[in-house]
């Protein structure tokens, strides 16, 4: 039983534009649920309304079987990590983290220990007294998250959280928000559009379009399977052809007929993997021939784009090994059988 | 800089030092010399006692307190519609608010009378509501009328300074807090106020400056039981021809208003913008629940009541004449009443006031501009001069009016100097009062205008009048325009000043009017009600082109 339900979100905002419209949702207790979509697709309309700062023009929503929607704001219990943090100015990194404690009303020593407790779960136990506008962008983080913990939330929230930060920086608090949200073990809702960060730290993904569910599974079930061609091309991948189902097992495109399994009649869309492409010919698979007409190469990959007969475009990331051919020459490639999926839709 | 022959440099420093000597000339010298005339005179018995002497400031300070703490407590909350929300007719309303800010402290007097005076139209209408024969408000002379008139004056002052800033704030740091378990109210005392107090403060400095200043307010709706300081220096002045008294009161008030001006520039230049800075069309929304709807009517409805059923009233009771419409009082302006030596006809003031509000333009406009220009060199010799150059160049402001035509009126009242006689004065008057106003409008434009485009048309060849030419004057040309039109309804309305200074013979509009109202006889009080309604319209106009020209610039500091 799901302890957060969205059932059926639409909300308009001033001027008429729909940006939610008919969301859905489920996430189960103390599961990181990834929100993924591109930017403009409602993700942070529909936090806010989770939250209580707004309210739906259609739609409920459920926490623990009860119905959130007359419940006012402060006293929902949960937690909201805002893209630009809202720290309190002028106070000072302990007085943010106790905010929400004092509110509780708590006792004095109580919130002592529990701020400690935070500043070390977020490796900040030095910077306890300074003031929240000289810090860094990446100390700033930490503390808005140490403030929406500290209260011990039913559910937490984190919208784009480390989306305002440089490359580097981001890898390594990554890393360090996956390690604080599998310690600590609360219901999270995480809203991003990079791909690459909602995989990394969800258990689940629900990816966002047009104010709209299209496709939840864990991440590996995504990539495996995704849903339409839209969701491909979100997710990076590009090697979409247009086919017409021949057989079982066999799809007729442009390139010529291709081993597919899961198929159904009629017309369909075929993915290629970029990563399931080798250029040792002796491998079994389904043969691939074109020009090249472009490589980069990446440090981890070898990222090639080879134009066929017909006309069309693709695109493969080779190991970095690879001794590729130069640009202009032919070029034969093999593609693994499980690396050519039938999209649903 | 772009490198330029001696000789251009050199007139350049000439242009530039020009206000600073129209300062030292007629600002700093008059004080000075009143200054002087104090202290020579101390300890004779022409001044009044120590207790007369603290009941006087007492009053002035009290009444402008209370009008400051009144001005907040109604102000606030309509700051905080304006902040928050968007909702139909907000901008014309927001312009609306701001005209009771630019009108004439004169008008406000006579707008008052005609809403709550004894034959004003609050009363009128009351009495036919009651049936009673006599008036209803008897607010007339007493002190809750010159409060009431204070919140109208600067209401606007309120909800421009703080709704500004207030709408510039992060709303996520208030929804922070509420997220964490604070309740609406807990949220806004905790998070928002902390924020807004900069505002606030700048805010109650403000109004309290004005109020401990006011004049003709406390003059004509209080009558002669109430006194501020620069009524009392007028009386003085004017009718006790006790002039080193009114020396010493103007030095008093002087110092006082430095210290408040002071404290205010000190703030604004560490707070100009809120600590998270967001754009007000991000931060406002659509009210979406009943109560925020409610809150915004009561608001609506207090702004509307307060501060435009006064004017209203002005001009409803300037084309009426015992309840039926008429436009006689307008008509009888071409005429002459008087006969007296001292009168003079409506259409000769209307004319004076012109013809200064023209002369005023000229000069404040040139001062204004070099003064900008001064303020915005970039010598570094010259940026030490210029923290000190930022409020004294605002200073005349803070100075009362009555105290300049004072200073006037002791220094230049013989040769070498003798301006007294001269309609020449005026027009310096109101240029000093002025100028600070036209320096604060063209001073950003002036600033935002990028270095690399008078390079770029140096580069291309253009001699530096050229580049003055084509650069320069396009790019400050709106500033320009709004410096003139306030220096214009400046001087159209200064009331103070003029009242001393001007010789009968060239009396202007607001002194015309004053003298109506303080004759007996409906026709002298038609006259001085179609009057201001036509100062109050020539007020409105320029506003309303001031808003048009620059929008948000007006009654901006």
């Amino acid at each position: 039983m799901p302890i957060l339900t969205v059932e059926n979100i639409h909300k308009r905002l001033t001027g008429g534009i729909a940006v939610l419209q008919g969301m859905e949702l489920a996430v189960e207790e103390g599961e990181v649920a990834g929100l993924l979509g591109p930017s403009g697709c409602g993700k942070t309309t529909l936090l806010r309304i989770i939250a209580g700062l707004e309210t739906p023009d259609q739609g409920r929503v459920f926490f623990a079987g009860q119905d959130m929607l007359p419940v006012p704001v402060h006293q929902r219990g949960f937690g909201l990590m805002f893209q630009d943090y809202a720290l309190f100015p002028h106070r000072n990194v302990a007085e943010n983290i106790a905010y929400g404690l004092r509110v509780q009303k708590m006792p004095p020593a109580e919130i002592e220990r529990r701020v400690q407790e935070m500043l070390e779960l977020v490796n900040l136990t030095p910077l306890a007294h300074r003031d929240v506008h000289q810090l860094s962008g990446g100390e700033q983080q930490r503390v808005a998250l140490a403030r929406s913990l500290a209260p011990r939330p039913r559910l937490l929230m984190l919208d784009e959280p480390i989306g305002a930060l440089d490359r580097t920086l981001r890898d390594r608090l990554l890393e360090d928000l996956r390690r604080i949200l599998a310690h600590v073990r609360v219901t999270v809702l995480y809203v991003t559009h990079d791909q690459s960060e909602a995989f990394a730290v969800a258990d689940r993904v629900i990816l966002m379009a047009d104010g709209r569910a299209v496709q939840v599974g864990t991440p590996e079930a995504v990539y495996r399977c995704p849903r339409n061609a839209w969701v491909a091309r979100f997710l990076g991948m590009h090697n979409l052809l247009p086919g017409k189902w021949l057989g079982p097992g066999s799809v007729e495109t442009e390139i010529g007929p291709l081993q597919v399994a899961g198929c159904g009649e009629g017309d369909t869309t075929v993915l290629i993997r970029p990563e399931a492409a080798t250029l040792e010919g002796h491998q079994p698979g389904a043969k691939v021939a074109g020009t090249l007409v472009g490589r980069s190469f990446r440090g981890t990959l070898l990222h090639i784009m080879v134009r066929c007969p017909s006309g069309m475009l693709l695109a493969f990331d080779l190991p970095a090994t690879t001794d590729a051919p130069t640009t202009g020459a032919s070029v034969a490639l093999t593609v693994r059988p499980d690396g050519i999926v039938c999209l649903r839709e | 800089m772009v490198a330029h022959s001696r000789w251009l440099q050199l007139s350049y420093w000439v242009l530039c030092s020009l206000p600073i000597l129209f300062l030292l000339i007629f600002f700093f010298y008059p004080l000075g010399v009143i200054l002087a005339s104090s202290l020579q005179w101390a300890g004779l018995s022409s001044l009044p006692s120590l207790g007369q002497f603290t009941k006087l400031l007492w009053f002035t300070t009290w009444q402008a307190a209370v009008s400051t703490l009144l001005t907040l407590a109604l102000g606030l909350p309509g700051a905080s519609v304006f902040a928050r929300y968007q909702f139909p007719a907000k901008s014309a309303l927001q312009a609306l608010t701001t005209i009771p800010f630019v009108m004439p402290t004169l008008i406000v007097a006579t707008a008052f009378v005609s809403l709550i005076g004894p034959n004003g139209i609050g009363n009128v209408v009351l009495q036919r509501l009651l049936r009673l024969s006599g008036p209803v408000l008897d607010l007339q002379h007493t002190i809750w009328v010159i409060l009431l008139a204070h919140v109208f004056y600067n209401y606007s002052v309120v909800l421009r300074v703080v709704g500004t800033f207030w709408g510039n704030l992060n709303p996520a740091l208030e929804e922070s807090a509420r997220v964490l378990g604070a309740g609406r109210w807990r949220a806004w005392r905790e998070v928002v106020l902390p924020q807004l107090a900069p505002a606030v403060v700048s805010a109650a400095l403000l109004t309290f400056l004005f109020c401990f200043t006011s004049f003709g307010v406390v003059m004509i709706l209080g009558g002669p039981r109430f006194a501020t300081i620069e009524v009392e220096i007028y009386r003085q002045t004017a009718q006790m021809l006790n002039l080193p008294f009114a020396a010493l009161l103007a030095l008093l008030q002087l110092a006082i208003t430095f210290a408040v001006t002071s404290a205010y520039t000190a703030l604004q230049r560490r707070t100009a913008r809120p600590l998270q800075y967001r754009s007000a069309q991000a931060t406002q929304r659509v009210p979406g629940s009943r109560q925020a709807k409610a809150w915004i009517a009561a608001n609506v409805s207090l702004m509307s009541l307060l501060l435009l059923a006064p004017l209203a009233a002005l001009i409803w009771r300037s084309l009426t004449l015992g309840g039926t419409f008429t436009l006689a009082y307008y008509s009888a302006l071409s005429a002459d009443l008087g006969g007296s030596y001292f009168f003079i006809s409506p259409m000769v003031a209307i004319r004076n006031s012109l013809a200064y509000g023209a002369a005023t333009v000229a000069l404040s406009l040139m001062l204004g501009t070099l003064g900008a220009y001064l303020l915005t060199d970039r010598i570094r010799s010259l940026q030490r001069l210029v923290a000190w150059l930022d409020p004294l160049l605002i200073l005349p402001l803070g100075a009362s009016a009555v105290t300049l035509g004072l200073g006037y009126l002791t220094a230049f009242n013989r040769p070498p100097v003798n301006l007294v006689t001269s309609p020449a004065l005026v027009p310096i008057v109101h240029s000093l009062i002025a100028f600070p106003f036209v320096l604060r409008t063209v001073l950003p434009a002036l600033r935002s205008i990028r270095p690399s485009l008078r390079e770029a048309a140096a580069v291309l060849g253009s001699t530096p009048s050229r580049v003055w030419w084509a650069i320069d004057l396009p790019l400050l040309a709106r500033a320009l325009a709004t410096g003139a039109v306030y220096a214009f309804t400046i001087s159209v309305g200064e009331f103070g000043a003029t009242l001393l200074l001007a010789r009968p013979e060239y009396a202007t509009v607001p002194v015309l009017i004053y003298r109506h109202l303080s004759r007996p006889g409906l026709a002298n009080a038609g006259q001085a009600l179609a009057m201001s309604t036509i100062l109050m319209g020539i007020c409105a106009l320029g506003f309303l082109l001031i808003e048009r020209l620059e929008p948000g610039q007006a009654g901006s500091f």
